[in-house]
């Protein structure tokens, strides 16, 4: 299911814009030995597999059937970095040339979509076999915990987008129950599909599943990419400023007439009255805090993009310290 | 995958037209509640583009139901939403969120339009030539080439298999035949997978180093130019003036 236009503000797409912008060209970056190495022929055959796969329709029990949305199964099979530029490419594709997925939400969803749901499958799986001490019957098990996990948390992370710039203002409460307790059915789909099929590439070959491979080659080749460390903080640390800039400023131009803060304010201002409020518990009661103002508008802003910033930041660093302290056991 | 590809606006090179879009849709988004005028001029725009560009009214109305699950959406939500209630249809409902919901729903199929009045009058060939002219990151585009190139080729094998496993197992809508549909799938990724090898290593024989030959796609004209952004620039002086107007 993919956002359409029009159901996030221009602030709020332009923000998750820029960052899924700053996430591909990292991603790239990160993944340009493999793309020099063997060309741009396999991630694109992938894509396409993903493409298809999610055609296919799985029967799910009582009469319904379900479909692989695939990140996790990216993941496992071709790593985080490929796997999000797979998944980006097949949600571009979706975009653009089948008019599924809005395209000033395009941002949106490769968020949604590619790169949190790959990058928190990859954490999870590696997190698994770190537990499990590498042993090759737990990639399954690993694969399907990660698939099961990283639906939910996108739509976690939706949920807190629409809070930002969704257009109707609804219970925080209900919303998030509603949208992560539904994606957990879909998790658990997801997850009972992408075991089948890891499992059966891993029954004939093994050496294609990326997290299954033996880790030493791959632990000391990320070894020899430590040196690189650096320059990717500053690329995190320049993206990070650039999309603070444009969502708060973005945010301020919009304030020149604000009907996404007037509406907040207004429906704030009837919530003042009304007995109980549920809207106090809402991160977009702060804002009234700071009155119908510009810095008012340009701090939604810049908070939507501190908040979608953290959770993949959070990720990226459990992430590098996974990765270090493993290739220190190993 | 080959879009039918309409005349009048399918003549126009890709690139300008996908510049038009994402400001048109832009323009869309960017309307303020209870700004109607705005909403029902951007509706004539689109419909007078699917008009000229004689998109079938069949693959509009299939595009139009990648919306569905968001206008559900949005008649769920005044049910539920906060604010003052008021009566409709003797069901109690938020009375902001229906103004909210109706604008949602408003956006939603217009800008959902205009991107099908895309997609319907460019090629994937074009869009590719489009990204290029767009300076979008070369390593972004081939693999968006490959996967275009390779998805029909792929969803054929996905074609074959099905009916290797029908004519082996029967129709497979049972649970029952879940494992067997699974590990289809799994052969479909190393076959994919196997073909890409092939793919790059037939390239590099081919005396591929890196680097992609220039697409030969052609530059727009100024009138091509004037004419894929008019849409566009129309949308967005009516949305600027709504704000402006408004306040």
């Amino acid at each position: 299911m993919h956002v359409p236009d029009g159901f996030l503000d221009v602030p709020t797409s332009i923000a998750t814009g820029t960052m899924a912008a700053g996430f591909l060209a990292l991603a790239s970056y990160r993944a340009r030995d493999e793309l020099s190495m063997r060309g741009p022929a396999l991630p694109g055959l992938t894509a396409a597999f993903i493409f298809a796969g999610q055609m296919v329709n799985f029967p799910v029990g009582v009469g319904t059937s379900g479909h692989l949305i695939g990140a996790a199964l990216a993941a496992a099979l071709v790593g985080p970095w490929i796997g999000t530029l797979v998944m980006s490419v097949v949600v571009i594709v979706q975009a653009l040339v089948f008019a599924d997925g809005g395209i000033t939400a395009l941002g949106t969803n490769l968020l949604l979509l590619a790169i949190i749901p790959v990058f928190v499958a990859y954490g999870v799986q590696r997190l698994v076999l770190r537990l499990a001490r590498y042993r090759r019957p737990a990639v399954v098990p690993a694969a399907a915990l990660a698939a099961f996990v990283s639906v939910p948390v996108s739509a976690f992370v939706f949920t807190g987008l629409y809070l930002l710039g969704g257009a109707i203002e609804l219970p925080v409460g209900g919303l998030l129950a509603s949208m992560v307790g539904w994606h957990l059915i879909i998790g658990i789909g997801e997850a009972v599909i992408t075991a089948a099929v890891l499992g059966a590439v891993l029954a004939a070959r093994p050496d294609l599943v990326r997290i299954a491979r033996p880790l030493t080659a791959e632990e000391s080749s990320q070894a020899a990419e430590s040196p690189t460390r650096a320059s990717n903080r500053s690329i995190v640390t320049v993206g990070l400023a650039l999309s603070l800039i444009v969502g708060g400023g973005v945010s301020l131009l919009a304030s020149a007439n604000p009907d996404g803060l007037e509406y907040v304010a207004e429906s704030l201002g009837f919530l003042d009255t009304a007995e109980e409020s549920v809207a106090v518990a809402s991160p977009l009661a702060d804002y009234a805090l700071f009155g119908e103002s510009v810095i008012g508008a340009s701090l939604a802003g810049v908070i939507g993009v501190v908040f979608t910033f953290a959770v993949t930041l959070a990720i990226a660093f459990a992430l590098r310290s996974l990765s270090t302290r493993a290739s220190s056991t190993v | 995958m080959e879009r039918p590809s309409a005349r009048e606006t399918g003549a126009i090179p890709a690139h300008p037209k996908l510049l038009s879009l994402i400001v048109f849709a832009l323009s869309v988004v960017g309307v303020s509640a209870g700004a109607w005028e705005a909403l029902a001029v951007h509706a004539v725009i689109v419909f007078v583009v699917l008009g000229l560009a004689r998109v079938p009214i069949g693959r509009i109305l299939r595009g139009l139901t990648f919306a569905l699950p968001f206008v559900v959406f949005a008649v769920v939500t005044p049910l539920v939403a906060l604010g003052p209630r008021t009566e409709v249809l003797g069901v109690s409902v938020s009375s902001p969120a229906v103004d909210a919901a109706l604008l949602m729903i408003a956006k939603i199929v217009i800008a959902l339009l205009a991107s099908i009045a895309f997609s319907a009058t460019s090629s994937a060939q074009e869009l590719l030539l489009a990204f290029d002219r767009l300076r979008m990151p070369s390593t972004l585009t081939a693999i968006v080439s490959f996967m275009i190139r390779y998805a029909v080729i792929v969803g054929d094998d996905v074609r074959r298999m099905r009916i290797a496993r029908q004519s082996r197992g029967g129709q497979d809508h049972r649970v029952a035949h879940f494992r067997a549909i699974a590990s289809s799938v799994g052969t479909l990724f190393i076959r994919s997978y196997e073909r890409g090898e092939r793919v790059h290593l037939a390239m590099l024989a081919r005396a591929y180093d890196g680097v992609f030959p220039a697409a030969a796609g052609r530059s727009a004209s100024a009138a091509e130019w004037a004419v894929a952004l008019s849409p566009a620039v129309l949308a967005l002086i009516v949305t600027v003036a709504s704000h402006v107007l408004g306040s």
